[in-house]
């Protein structure tokens, strides 16, 4: 009899735990987990050769939620891994990720070829996590060449992984830059007619000018040295040289005026720059140019660095006297010379 | 995921109202005087007999005979299920399909599994194709029907026996059948790059230059694939004196630059294999590099026999010193996303 008055009241007890459980489900959102496999699961070796030290990045999907543990079992590759090891997620969606939450780690120990840390996040079902592990010197060192498996334990999931250890990742190339110095005139023919015109002995006549372009890998850069042929404008018709003036000094032929005198201007230099005697300051100074046959060749210009097209314009000037007799043959041949100083 | 709640609930309240119902008790009534032959309470249901040969087996290594009125009870023992590894890819699973040849259209099955023929240790397929330890009867169609379901979880390289047992309502719960076997395949991943080491010679500004082609080959019955990187130790040409940056562009139309081009992505089976963006240019367009492992070839799925080549192209400017060798040491290394 007492067990017939009991027993209703122990089932109304059991209904009314029941009931509250599963209310306490609903409202908690809770539910049941089951220990699943990662998906898309990778480790990553830094380094692959043999016999070396490398870091590794991992990569997982969960399975299932809930969890926070992790463990990166490498004892199949080695079982001494390097101590206070690093866990550190930094961005997952950088290579070699290509997305994911990153993960940090704390609590991280490494006993015996086992890397385990508790996750900076609570896994959830269905989500990519990311993280690399890294130690000063390595993590670990790689076993001899060959096929090994690791396992990746996040949570209640797991998966392994197979990794392969080889002889030789690397690629090594390398080469030498020949040296090279390359010097070119833009026309070869650079006339007063296209500049201030017929010479006069009222007033500095110029060239319009011609552009020396350079090209050097030279580690000091280059040098243009400049001589003539005639050693100023020379007539064949008329038997008369507009003699060139000092090469020495630079020359305001503006001063000149009046007078024979022939000279030449570095009229503009896009890097480096003309030497003192050549500078042409706004188309009115220079030096004269001695004869390559005699007293050879003057620097008119030079860098100090390596040049890509480094352009040098030249121009020529020239006074007359009122008594120069008139002719259309005034000419001078001046050559450029250039090096690259290496 | 919160309607579970209110399913559960009316579970739970169904059961326990039935817990105290007979309706669907197979009863077996016996010759013989005495004796009830049936009891319940709320957490057994009993039966007995009287005057029946008594209940038994017998067996011999070839054969089984089962004895008494509740072994006639019971229905047929299941045959061995049939396994499957999927051609030899299937590394951390296997494929079911459960033999219901006579058995009845409302038998549930159990699907018991160990690694060892005698069933030393043995768990069982739980409704989420995951093993646990206790069995899970469903019925031919939850395991399913002629396709079947697969078993997860599973560890690589391992030959796995499973056995079935059928069940229709209570007293006829079978003994676990045949077991029938198959073995997971070994994760899968091979990996090589040749040659190690190449030079460009003497080469002079201004020109683009590209070096013979790089050999990889890459194996893997990883599912989701997988990839290989590269990665540079300069970060471009150097000397002592200077580095050639490496960059993404076609270096055709710059005054200097260095990069990595692959090409020529390719598989026996699988894959596909392809090159990944910036490397995946023509004629002088390539790829830059870093100290931080880039993704130059990639495939999304399990491949045999993949190969691939790379090259390395540079530029020099003029202005680019010629003092020393410059060089650039690229690491290429592969992983599979299983």
């Amino acid at each position: 009899m007492k067990q017939r008055r009991f027993m209703p009241k122990l089932r109304i007890s059991l209904i009314l735990v029941m009931i509250f459980g599963l209310i306490s489900i609903y409202v908690t959102g809770w539910q049941p987990v089951f220990a699943g496999t990662l998906t898309k699961s990778m480790i990553l070796e830094y380094n692959m050769v043999a016999s070396q030290t490398t870091n590794i990045a991992i990569s997982f999907t969960s399975a299932t939620s809930g969890g926070t543990n992790v463990s990166v079992n490498l004892a199949n590759l080695s079982t001494s891994l390097t101590a206070s090891p690093t866990v550190s997620g930094g961005t997952c969606n950088t290579s070699p990720f290509t997305s994911g939450t990153p993960i940090n780690g704390s609590s991280v120990s490494d006993g015996s070829g086992i890397v385990t840390f508790t996750s900076s996040v609570t896994f959830v079902a269905s989500t990519t996590y990311c993280t690399i592990i890294t130690a000063s010197g390595g993590l670990m060192t790689n076993p001899a060449a060959g096929t090994y498996t690791a396992t990746i334990t996040a949570g209640s999931d797991s998966q392994t992984q197979g990794l392969d250890v080889i002889s030789s990742d690397t690629y090594t190339v390398n080469g030498i830059i020949a040296q090279t110095f390359t010097m070119s005139i833009l026309n070869g023919t650079d006339n007063f007619s296209s500049g201030t015109g017929t010479l006069s002995a009222t007033s500095l006549g110029s060239t319009g000018g011609d552009t020396i372009t350079v090209n050097t890998n030279a580690l000091s850069g280059w040098l243009l040295w400049a001589a003539d042929a005639n050693a100023g404008l020379k007539s064949s018709t008329t038997g008369h040289t507009i003699g060139s003036v000092s090469t020495s000094s630079n020359v305001n032929m503006n001063s000149k005026i009046g007078q024979d005198a022939f000279a030449l201007g570095v009229y503009s230099v896009t890097a480096g720059s003309a030497t003192t005697p050549y500078a042409d300051s706004g188309g009115t100074t220079g030096a004269g140019l001695a004869q390559a046959s005699t007293t050879g060749y003057n620097l008119i210009a030079t860098d100090s660095a390596p040049a890509a097209s480094d352009a040098v314009v030249v121009k020529e000037m020239a006074d007359i006297l009122a008594t120069d007799q008139a002719s259309n043959d005034y000419n001078d041949t001046i050559t450029i010379l250039g090096a690259g100083s290496f | 995921m919160r309607m579970w709640g209110p399913i559960i609930l009316v579970s739970g309240l169904l059961f326990a109202t039935f817990a105290h119902s007979n309706t669907y008790q197979l009863q077996s009534y016996s010759v013989g005087p005495g004796g009830t032959n049936s009891a319940t309470s709320t957490t057994y249901h009993a039966q007995g007999t009287v005057g029946e040969q008594v209940n038994g087996s017998t067996s011999s290594t070839t054969y089984t005979a089962k004895n008494g009125s509740i072994q006639a009870e019971q229905i047929n023992v299941p045959l061995a299920p049939t396994l499957g590894n999927g051609s030899n890819t299937y590394y951390d699973r296997l494929s079911l399909i459960i033999n219901n040849s006579g058995e009845p259209s409302d038998a549930t099955y159990a699907v018991a599994v160990s690694t060892t023929s005698n069933f030393a240790v043995t768990n069982y397929v739980q409704a989420s194709g995951y093993l646990g330890s206790s069995p899970v009867y469903q019925s031919y169609s939850a395991w399913g029907s002629g396709t079947g379901s697969t078993i997860v979880g599973l560890t690589p390289n391992t030959t796995y026996y499973v056995k079935v047992a059928a069940m229709e309502g209570m007293f006829t719960n079978t003994e676990y059948g045949a077991y029938t076997s198959a073995a997971t395949v070994n994760v899968v991943i091979t990996f090589s790059v040749a040659p190690s080491s190449y030079s460009l010679g003497t080469f002079v500004p201004n020109t683009v230059i590209t070096s013979s082609n790089l050999t990889f080959t890459f194996v893997t019955n990883a599912y989701s694939g997988g990839n290989v990187y590269v990665s540079g130790q300069n970060g471009g040409f150097k000397s002592t004196a200077h580095t050639i940056p490496a960059i993404s562009a076609n270096l055709a139309s710059q005054s200097e630059g260095f990069g990595v081009q692959g090409t020529n992505p390719g598989e026996t089976s699988g894959g596909p294999l392809t090159v990944v963006s910036p490397y995946n240019g023509t004629g002088n367009t390539v790829g830059t590099e870093s100290s931080n492992p880039a993704n130059i070839f990639t495939t999304a799925a399990p491949i045999v026999g993949g190969t691939a080549n790379a090259n390395v192209q540079v530029k020099a400017a003029y202005t680019d010193p010629t003092s020393g060798s410059y060089q650039e040491v690229l690491t290429f290394v592969a992983s599979a996303s299983f």
